[in-house]
């Protein structure tokens, strides 16, 4: 539907269009949408940050590492075994259904990360903890499809269409519960800044300076797991937006400090996340593509990028 | 029995009845360890590779719980202080090595003001005037606004040495912090370590393994023996009583007592005795020592090397029971000379 720019801004303004349906669709549809989009991006973004510093891996990030996967296992759960009814399974629950899905899937990307981050702690090469996330995401996946064939058609086919990642399948309803958990997880993480600082010359040289390492890591993997996990729940498993914006914000501001980081991701996260939703509906085209491919097509370039870059560091 | 002398300053560091290595492994290293430091001592702790040097430094800063035993900083139990409070008095230099992309070598320094800024991490014009200040102790003022990962090996430890001062410590620990450097890089290091002990009265525990150069600069040593802990005490004392002998020389390898070093490979090839003077006797010495040549001073030997300076040129004249057979331009081909004459 073509809305004239004039009229957008109108009805953002608050003003009476005479086109009652072009009212409907801004502030029912198209503003959540946008809204919905700019906390995604920003919470993924954060949330990689914070596992690229904890990790102390350019390579991690909430999809990389196999986090999302965890959130697909606790939202597949709540979904296909706990069973909802209604034709879409998030609006179905009301406002409870909501909670019950972003706790599903903030659990399950904790408990995946906790155990990704065991695993780094005896691991050092990048290249293994990669692989290794991927194999988390495929026994994840694995269990996903179990939940899948014994399920009925119909919250199967709803499950589908969550896992191609979407900003398009949250209401206004949906974001009384996923605004206030995103915003509440990325004002917690300002404060989070200075210690992410100290870390970035390693666990034991933040040490001697003062920081408590098991609370830091503890505290950042609940901040990371909540973010990437509400956004997962709301909006699928949306691919690469967190690996890729840490870096890209990293290159614009030209810095390592969590200080000017942590909104610098908030930012670019919010843009890039638009500007995939915008071409997922290319104007004019009448088509919708599934958001995790125009993701993709952005963010496996630049992984591709990160790992030529990074390669003598690896090792 | 003797008086303890030095009871007029104060002990920053002691350790009672220590014992290190892993409670959850339940692997003990070493114990029985009674040690301390003073303030302003520079003590260098050497012992063969593997022998725990890292965890007993680790466990005097506080990283590491000791499996039995206390380590009391500044009169207190370290266990009874914060994580805070102990990185405003202790500073380590690890040999943990990380790249981190999009920081100035300020800002690795200015991290060190960590247990010192508010939780915001801002620093007030107090920390930027520490930062700078112990940039120039290093002598890295003009490193101040280079990025991070693109300064040499050298530079780099001078950095990490300045992030561990901007934490302003009473005690500076140091675990190999010259291990990958070329000689010169080293020395550079160790200077500025040198002057920081004396001159502010930092204490510094440094692990090393070159034994030479703990014996030219530590006031102490803590010699760390597989088999009976740590001995304390000044270099001096420990060579006269054989304990660095002992716990570096193997079958093949004997330590020398007189260079601080091990002897060369080569063969003895006979005795001879240098003439002259200025830094030419000490370089001859040193290449004849190499090539297995013995250099006795004051002992009348068959061959005697005679170094003499005409109009700024040197030259090496060799005398065979006071005749002269040879002279020689340089000490290369004087060399050259001599093993085929023995």
């Amino acid at each position: 539907m073509r809305i004239p720019l004039g009229d957008i801004i109108g009805i953002l303004g608050g003003s009476q269009i005479s086109n009652k349906a072009w009212q409907d669709i801004v502030i029912a549809l198209r503003l959540p949408r946008a809204v919905t989009a700019c906390l995604g991006g920003a919470a993924l973004a954060v949330s990689g940050l914070f596992m690229q510093t904890l990790f102390q891996n350019p390579l991690a990030g909430p999809f990389v590492l196999g986090i999302n996967s965890g959130a697909s296992l606790g939202v597949a759960l709540v979904m296909m075994a706990a069973g909802t009814t209604g034709a879409s399974f998030l609006v179905a629950g009301g406002i409870t259904g909501d909670i019950g899905v972003v706790l599903a899937a903030s659990t399950g990307s904790a408990l995946v990360m906790a155990m990704v981050l065991v695993a780094a702690r005896r691991i050092s090469s990048n290249t293994v903890l990669l692989v290794m996330g991927i194999m988390f995401g495929y026994a994840v996946n694995a269990l996903v499809s179990v939940l899948i064939h014994f399920s009925f058609a119909e919250r199967v086919q709803a499950y589908l269409a969550w896992s191609f990642g979407s900003f398009s399948t949250s209401s206004a309803g949906d974001l009384t519960v996923m605004a206030p958990v995103i915003l509440t997880g990325l004002v917690f993480s300002f404060p989070m800044a200075k210690q992410l600082n100290a870390l970035v010359l390693g666990e034991s040289y933040a040490a001697t300076m003062g920081v408590e390492i098991k609370v830091l890591r503890s505290v950042a993997i609940v901040i990371a797991a909540v973010l990437a996990g509400t956004v997962t729940a709301f909006c699928g498993p949306v691919a690469f937006l967190g690996i890729a914006v840490p870096h890209l914000a990293r290159n614009v501001i030209r810095t390592g400090d969590h200080r000017l980081l942590i909104p610098g991701c908030i930012l670019t996260g919010a843009i890039m996340a638009l500007a995939a939703d915008i071409a997922v509906n290319l104007p004019g085209s009448g088509t919708a593509l599934p958001l995790n491919a125009v993701t993709s097509l952005i963010g496996a370039p630049v992984v591709i990028w990160i790992i030529a870059r990074y390669q003598h560091v690896s090792g | 029995m003797f008086q303890d002398s030095s009871s007029s300053t104060a002990k920053v560091l002691e350790t009672m009845d220590l014992a290190i290595g892993y409670t959850d492994k339940k692997a003990v290293i070493a114990s029985g360890i009674d040690i301390s430091a003073r303030a302003g001592e520079f003590i260098c702790l050497v012992g063969p590779n593997g022998v725990g040097k890292s965890t007993l430094l680790r466990t005097l800063a506080g990283v590491q719980h000791p499996v039995e035993g206390n380590v009391i900083l500044k009169g207190r139990n370290i266990k009874l202080w914060s994580r805070i409070e102990k990185a405003r008095k202790v500073a380590v230099v690890s040999t943990e090595r990380r790249d981190p992309a999009g920081f100035s070598v300020f800002d690795i320094v200015a991290l060190g003001r960590f247990p010192h800024t508010d939780w915001k991490g801002r620093l007030s014009g107090s920390d930027r005037s520490v930062v700078e200040k112990v940039l120039g102790e290093v002598k890295a003022e003009h490193l101040t606004s280079r990025d991070f990962l693109r300064i040499s090996d050298g530079e780099r430890q001078r950095i990490m040495v300045a992030r561990a001062l901007a934490q302003e410590p009473e005690i500076l620990f140091l675990d190999e912090p010259t291990a990958f450097l070329d000689l010169v890089r080293r020395v550079e290091i160790l200077q500025i370590l040198k002057r920081l002990s004396g001159k502010k009265g930092m204490t510094i525990i440094m692990a090393i393994h070159d034994i030479s150069l703990a014996i030219d600069l530590a006031d102490r040593i803590w010699l760390f023996n597989p088999s009976e802990g740590i001995i304390d005490g000044s270099p001096e004392d420990l060579v006269l009583k054989g304990e660095i002998q002992r716990t570096f020389s193997t079958e093949e390898l004997v330590f020398d007592p007189v260079t601080g070093n091990y002897p060369s490979a080569t063969a003895l090839r006979g005795d001879v005795s240098l003439e002259g003077s200025g830094q030419a006797v000490y370089w001859t010495a040193r290449a004849l020592k190499r090539n297995g040549f013995r250099v006795r001073g004051g002992v009348s030997t068959n061959i005697t090397v005679r170094i003499e300076k005409k109009e700024e040129t040197l030259s090496w004249s060799v005398l065979k029971k006071g005749e002269k057979t040879g002279e020689y331009p340089d000490i290369h081909s004087l060399v050259e000379y001599l093993k085929d004459l023995f």
